[in-house]
């Protein structure tokens, strides 16, 4: 965590308890860089991929609070955002949505930060391939190899994320694999 | 930090911070934010399972506009599936009238969108709502905040996100649900505190049946 920013947080908020926030702010520094590539996997805009990120961070913000460590370890809760996110995303119009964020993204983002959201998607080319690649599967299996496999869950943690159980998550790694490498798209 | 990833982190925590303290205000302001601050007690924090609305302390805090998306994002676009609701159907009790301002006991309204908005206006209404909840299949109940109740029931601690993110504050003391993503054998409970003269609600999810009222004591209106 930074030093400076926590500081500067705590001076402008006069917060009740600052120990959410640090903890907020570890998670934020610690899978900043894993939920921009889960959005980077869907679109190569960068505005998209700012928008996305940043309101998978904004709910979280808002919902860390019913958080409930028993109920799992972090990481999936947060990728269970950014499914959301992703979800209502995609129910949009999408002519609409395009149109609109068309209009808006030179106000938000800056050249600097644009290059920066860029090179996320540029490093997530390999990622948009894989995408790509499992499109035969069904959403629920796609999203299962994707979590494991690019976004380095485990599979607990994905079956969290998905909102199946651990057992049921294996079988459809397993069967989805399966698929893959007999039809030569997944190296046996 | 990468330039992007650092102005985000100055906006989450300059427009949303507040909302780690009190996790579910932040979804919308309340109508009856003053009168519940003049009579809370400094409690410590929340009952597992249960979450009130936020009740800003700070002076300064309370001065500040209802949580938005900041610069990065379209305001609003978030929670606009959730917040511009246009009614389909609409069953609404009007117990009395003062002045010009109809006091509305309860409403429960079915949105085009799938979410249910449930509205209390006086706690005569909790029962009239639970029955329009019930005719509707709703997996809901309004349950009131009562002084010796010794209901008991298992709450759970917490709340699935997917659902949770999509409970929101509308109009002032209604919360919009997504009936939907009630988890099964689960009952969402909508809890509801009279505040003045005005209702509150807060929610938490309970493992099968709502308890028929939760006690006054465990309530940490915070």
């Amino acid at each position: 965590m930074a030093p400076l920013t926590a500081e500067r947080s705590k001076q402008r908020l006069a917060a009740p308890d600052p120990a959410p926030l640090e903890q907020f702010e570890r998670l934020y520094r610690s899978q900043f860089d894993a939920i921009a590539a889960y959005f980077a996997r869907r679109s190569r805009d960068p505005q998209t991929v700012a928008d996305l990120t940043a309101d998978t961070f904004v709910e979280a913000m808002r919902s860390f609070g019913t958080y409930d460590p028993a109920r799992g370890p972090l990481r999936p809760w947060l990728f269970a955002i950014a499914r959301n996110v992703y979800a209502k995303h995609s129910e949009h119009d999408a002519r609409r949505r395009e149109a609109a964020w068309r209009h808006a993204a030179h106000r938000a983002l800056d050249p600097d930060e644009t290059e920066e959201l860029e090179q996320r998607i540029d490093a997530a080319e390999r990622g948009r391939d894989i995408r790509r690649a499992l499109a035969g599967l069904s959403p629920l299996d796609r999203e299962a190899i994707e979590l494991v496999d690019l976004a380095e869950l485990t599979p607990k943690e994905a079956a969290v994320t998905l909102g199946v159980s651990s057992g049921g998550l294996r079988v459809r790694l397993s069967r989805a694999r399966a698929k893959l490498r007999k039809e030569g798209r997944l190296d046996a | 930090m990468p330039r992007f990833q650092e102005r985000l982190w100055d906006e989450l925590v300059r427009d949303h911070a507040a909302a780690l303290a009190y996790p579910v205000a932040a979804r919308g302001p309340l109508r009856s934010l003053p009168i519940v601050e003049e009579r809370r007690p400094a409690l410590p924090g929340l009952p597992a399972g249960r979450r009130w609305p936020a009740l800003p302390r700070e002076p300064a805090l309370r001065k500040q506009p209802a949580p938005r998306l900041g610069a990065l994002l379209r305001p609003g676009r978030l929670a606009a599936t959730l917040t511009a609701l246009a009614a389909t159907v609409a069953v609404v009790a009007i117990l009395s009238t003062t002045g010009t301002t109809p006091s509305v006991a309860y409403a429960v309204t079915q949105n085009p969108d799938g979410t249910i908005t449930v509205t209390i206006g006086e706690l005569t209404g909790v029962t009239g709502a639970n029955a329009q909840l019930a005719k509707l299949g709703v997996r809901a109940n309004v349950v009131p905040v009562q002084a010796g109740c010794t209901a008991r029931s298992e709450s759970l601690s917490g709340i699935p996100p997917s659902l949770s993110m999509n409970i929101a504050h509308v109009q002032g003391q209604g919360l919009a649900i997504r009936p939907d993503l009630i988890p099964s054998g689960d009952t969402l409970v909508l809890i509801a505190k009279q505040v003045g003269a005005s209702v509150g609600l807060s929610y938490g999810l309970y493992r099968g049946a709502a308890p028929a009222c939760v006690a006054a004591g465990e309530d940490h209106a915070g």
